[in-house]
């Protein structure tokens, strides 16, 4: 389970991590299982209204 | 007398008249006529008694004539007049008629009213006169004229007519000083009681009426009987007192006199000190004396009154200062309800800008974070969409199967395929399960 990050500013930066890391492509399909669900779940928590 | 004389013819004779007559036997005649006419009674004052052997002369007169009368000392002797009484100024009724003496070689003739009775003229006598005058002149109107003149409440100078030497010179003065009287007194002095009497009041009276300080004129004497009174009867003094324009008051007599200058005066007393009451209608003495009571009294009543009114006063005098603190008080604290006003108006102010301050600032600030909301929305969109383009589902939508064994792992090579024996195929629309069966 993806910790709720402290900011917005702070799950940005971590969005824009896991996205240089799938832009990659040295993600496996584990990882990059596990990197798109922290994705969705940061953009989840970082929404307005979240 | 004419036709009982014998006429003598002589030269000389007048046309148209009887005679000539022998003079000594005309006058025998006449003296016969004369006592043949009707005998009288008169009424008049005696003047110039004089007395012969054998008779009395006198002259009986009033103010409108006279008649020489004379009386045998015999027939006089008979009235039984008192001694002295047939004197001047008396006032008496005889009875006779009238006669006449022929005279003779030496002797004078002459006319009297032969008077065989005399008497003192009786109150009836005089008052008859008295009456038919009174009548006449109140017919006239001349009662009534003194009465319409102004008397004046406090004369400053008075006329008196009275005897010089007489108590009611004394008695007046008196009066006047006890109405307490300052004024000035005219004196003229007449004779009050005989023939001459009635004509020096009535100059007296008149010289007194000229004198323009003269405001209002006495005219008093002492009582007596009415004939000692008579020249207050007098018509021609009467009707210059009814005529004057000067009130003037009689006093002539005592009360039970009655003149007729009583009838035609302003005022009529009974006495010279009811007179100076009259002339003084104002008794000085008593006015004085009210008005120094009425000046006490005025006196005590405007201290009273002061005392009376001075806490009132004193309480007005204070109620300026009262009422101005009063002023200044609720000036004060209008000034300071609206220096509070103000205040409060400035804070309300305030409050106010305060306020729309912060609504415009929450407007800006919901305006700034909109925008920010839709830089985050589309930073986080964009990042959604980069990372959906990486999500190994969006290749099973191509086709392409995920295999996960029995917890949901994903099988990344054959021989986790192998070993776990039993997996699970996720397709894009769905899983399945699959048996691991050899590997190759």
């Amino acid at each position: 389970v993806t910790e709720k990050p402290e900011s917005y500013e702070a799950a940005v930066e971590r969005l824009e991590q896991i996205i240089d890391r799938l832009d990659s492509g040295q993600a496996g399909l584990r990882e990059t299982l596990d990197l798109c669900r922290e994705g969705r779940d940061l953009v989840t928590s970082a929404s307005p209204g979240s | 007398v004419g036709e009982a004389l014998e006429p003598h013819h002589i030269a000389a004779k007048a046309p148209d008249l009887p005679g000539p007559f022998a003079v000594g036997r005309y006058a025998r005649k006449l003296q016969e006529e004369m006592r043949r006419r009707a005998r009288v009674l008169l009424v008049g004052e005696v003047t110039g008694v004089g007395r012969s052997k054998v008779q009395a002369y006198f002259e009986l007169r009033d103010g409108e004539g006279a008649v020489p009368c004379a009386i045998w000392l015999d027939d006089l002797d008979k009235a039984g007049l008192p001694d002295g009484a047939l004197r001047d100024g008396a006032e008496v009724v005889i009875a006779g008629g009238p006669d006449y003496y022929p005279g003779g070689g030496q002797a004078s003739p002459s006319f009297s009213f032969r008077a065989t009775h005399v008497r003192l003229a009786g109150e009836g006598d005089l008052l008859a006169r008295l009456e038919a005058l009174r009548k006449q002149l109140k017919a006239e109107g001349l009662f009534e004229l003194q009465g319409q003149l102004r008397r004046p409440v406090l004369p400053k100078a008075i006329g008196v007519v009275t005897a010089e030497a007489g108590a009611a010179r004394r008695d007046l003065l008196a009066g006047l000083r006890r109405r307490g009287w300052a004024g000035t007194v005219v004196w003229a002095f007449a004779p009050v009681q005989d023939r001459h009497a009635a004509p020096a009041i009535t100059a007296a009276i008149q010289d007194l009426a000229a004198q323009p300080q003269v405001e209002a004129i006495v005219v008093t004497r002492g009582g007596g009987s009415l004939a000692d009174l008579w020249a207050f009867c007098d018509e021609t003094l009467c009707r210059t007192v009814a005529m004057l324009r000067v009130p003037v008051v009689s006093a002539v007599g005592h009360e039970r006199d009655s003149t007729l200058i009583d009838d035609v005066a302003a005022a009529a007393c009974s006495t010279p000190t009811h007179a100076a009451e009259a002339v003084v209608p104002l008794d000085c003495g008593a006015a004085r004396l009210g008005i120094e009571r009425s000046i006490a009294s005025l006196s005590r009543a405007a201290a009273g009154a002061v005392r009376a009114r001075t806490p009132h006063l004193v309480a007005l005098a204070r109620g300026p200062a009262r009422a101005l603190r009063r002023e200044r008080l609720a000036l004060n604290q209008k000034t300071r309800e609206i220096r509070a006003a103000s205040e409060r108006g400035v804070v309300e102010r305030l409050g106010f800008q305060r306020r729309l301050a912060t609504v415009v600032l929450e407007r800006a600030r919901r305006r700034a974070e909109g925008a920010e909301m839709e830089r985050r929305r589309a930073a986080l969109h964009r990042a959604a969409v980069a990372l959906r383009a990486h999500e190994p589902e969006r290749t099973l939508e191509r086709g392409y199967a995920l295999v996960e064994d029995r917890q949901g792992e994903p099988v990344t090579d054959a021989a986790g395929a192998v070993a776990a024996e039993r997996v699970r195929l996720r397709f894009a629309d769905g899983g399945v399960g699959a048996k691991i069966e050899e590997s190759e």
